[in-house]
């Protein structure tokens, strides 16, 4: 078991959640919100983990959680430019007479 | 003077904007980057956070391929949305096509009793295993139901030459109907040739039938996989082949291997066989987690890094005969990278998303029982009817495609709302494949960190990017195969 806290300003709980679904196979995680400021991931070790398995997962998921918020930011940020990308893909009208 | 404006003239003064695109670690230096119509891009760890930072200087080598590969635009730039708008829609546009394979099994009786078969009966009983004259008529109206303007009936088996008549019965049938409705129509018979005659080849060019063989290497190997009677399995392909290439065309016979245990240590052996006889590929498959070849073991037999080591072994000899000179290609990785370099779908059932089960082939099994792919008849024999659709006999068209059993296994399994699929950059490459994980996991939707089916592609993917990244002659040849879909 270990623990690692992250700043709630930077990672959502969702990415913790994806993250560690990726690793399910080897861990699982406790989230305490309780404070202010960070969230307070606990990481336990599946039963057939080993200690070395449970190191690399651990550092996995430190790596996936910022994959995770980097996901975020960039579905955030390109959301209203993918909504129009699928209608310009779906409709069947002139697209320059669209704009 | 000079005639043209400095450089920095025609540098951006606004920011650039990201385009949606997915993320994933490729290595452990390099991620890789995929957009909306499949392109990739990789690039450093270090530059990644700058790029959706908005950091990343014009100047970085990466830029101009991020631009004009669509990943980042300017604000003033329109040319990028429609351009991505496009290729997303032709990426898709064989959806509204519809179902275009349709596999009628009109028999199950064979000659052969491969132990990973996963349907085949050595009964003489023709009253229990063979498709009858009515199930063929409500098939047939069936087939005609469906919007797509190209229609393939592949009759399979067991081996289908031995139900014959109901075959020509079939074929006569839908060419009067096809009289009327004018569609882009094909007939396949997959078939061993061992029960091939001369009236069967007559047949087949009177009405322009393709045959799809199944050869599975040298000649031992072939026999050991493939017994029957006689044990000349190979002796009656070699016969079958050369009668069907003269009578048919050269180009009118395929060939399909399964590699299964005794394969795996023989994958140049295999593919020289595949050159000696003429053909111009293969396709490396592995062995499917359904029916007999789970009863007799045979799919426990390997496991998908034996597999994997074999396909990169086949495919590393294959890149080499082509730089020698001889053109041939490995036909599954020339539909992953149709889907990689191209925006075209070439429509492969289990890398489609929303899966190919009903929509793009379905089944009409010898005993009426209509099923969403070839898998799920064979999950059926093994007691599983949980893709079976309806039959044939009873239930209307709009009862089998619309029923639950087809809807709901589409509607799951959709990779672009399954966890880690929805993410996964590799995601427009991939498929949904609810019958594979329901047959290994109990669940359509699939746990995607411990399934065989995800490592073994996201394995197939990196290993063809890193060849390309690799070698450029590589690359090149990749390209001609990505465009003979």
């Amino acid at each position: 078991m270990t623990s690692l806290k992250f700043e709630k300003s930077l990672c959502s709980i969702e990415s913790f959640q994806k993250a560690v679904y990726r690793l399910s196979k080897s861990i699982t995680i406790d989230i305490d919100t309780s404070s202010d400021l960070h969230n307070i991931i606990t990481i336990n070790k599946n039963i057939a983990t080993s200690d070395e398995q449970f190191e690399v997962s651990v550092e996995n998921f430190k790596k996936f959680v910022n994959d995770e918020s980097l996901r975020e930011k960039l579905k955030k940020e390109t959301e209203p430019i993918r909504n129009l990308i699928l209608g310009i893909a779906f409709s069947k009208t002139n697209l320059k007479q669209d704009e | 003077m000079s005639k043209f404006f400095p450089i920095k003239e025609y540098e951006e003064s606004q920011l650039y904007k990201l385009l949606p695109f997915k993320l994933d670690r490729f290595n452990d230096h390099e991620y890789i980057i995929t957009n909306m119509s499949g392109e990739y891009h990789l690039i450093d760890n270090e530059k990644i956070e700058k790029l959706i930072n908005l950091d990343l200087p014009e100047a970085d080598s990466n830029f101009a391929d991020l631009r004009s590969k669509q990943f980042i635009y300017y604000p003033n730039e329109k040319a990028p949305l429609e351009l991505l708008g496009l290729k997303y829609r032709t990426k898709l546009s064989r959806l509204a096509l519809f179902t275009n394979l349709h596999i009628f099994v009109v028999t199950l009786r064979c000659d052969h009793s491969c132990p990973y078969c996963q349907v085949s009966r050595q009964s003489e009983d023709k009253n229990s295993f063979d498709m009858t004259q009515e199930m063929a008529d409500k098939s047939i109206d069936f087939v005609f139901k469906s919007p797509s303007p190209a229609v393939k009936i592949e009759f399979q088996g067991g081996e289908p030459l031995l139900n014959f008549d109901l075959v020509k019965y079939i074929v006569h049938k839908a060419e009067e109907i096809n009289q009327v409705e004018r569609r882009d129509l094909q007939f396949v018979i997959a078939t061993t040739l061992s029960l091939l005659t001369d009236d069967i080849l007559l047949f087949c060019k009177e009405h322009d039938i393709v045959i799809s063989s199944s050869l599975d290497g040298p000649e031992t190997l072939h026999n050991t996989n493939r017994p029957r009677p006689g044990k000349n399995s190979h002796q009656k392909f070699i016969e079958g082949l050369n009668k069907a290439r003269n009578v048919l065309g050269f180009d009118k016979v395929s060939a399909l291997m399964t590699t299964t245990d005794n394969s795996l240590n023989h994958v140049k052996e295999i593919i020289d066989e595949y050159v000696d006889l003429g053909f111009d590929g293969i396709f490396l498959r592995s062995l499917s987690p359904y029916g007999f070849a789970i009863k007799t073991k045979k799919f426990l037999a390997y496991q998908v890094d034996s597999w994997l080591e074999f396909y990169k072994e086949g495919l590393d000899y294959i890149i080499e005969l082509n730089k020698k000179g001889v053109n041939f290609t490995e036909y599954y990785s020339s539909v992953i990278l149709s889907k990689m370099l191209t925006s075209n779908d070439p429509g492969f059932v289990d890398l489609m998303n929303p899966s190919g089960i009903g929509i793009a082939a379905i089944v009409f099994n010898y005993d009426g029982n209509v099923y969403a792919s070839d898998e799920s008849r064979m999950l059926a024999e093994m007691n599983d009817e949980t893709f079976n659709l309806g039959n044939i006999l009873k239930d209307s068209y709009e009862d089998i495609i619309l029923s639950d059993k087809l809807l709901d296994p589409l509607e799951d399994s959709f990779t672009l709302s399954a966890p880690m699929c929805s993410d996964c950059s590799y995601e427009s490459y991939c498929g949904a494949d609810p019958i594979y994980h329901h047959a290994t996991q109990k669940d359509m939707v699939g746990r995607k960190y411990e399934s065989d089916f995800c490592r073994k592609n996201m394995s197939i993917f990196k290993h063809l990017i890193n060849l390309m990244e690799s070698d450029k002659a590589t690359k090149q040849l990749f390209l001609r195969w990505a465009n003979r879909c």
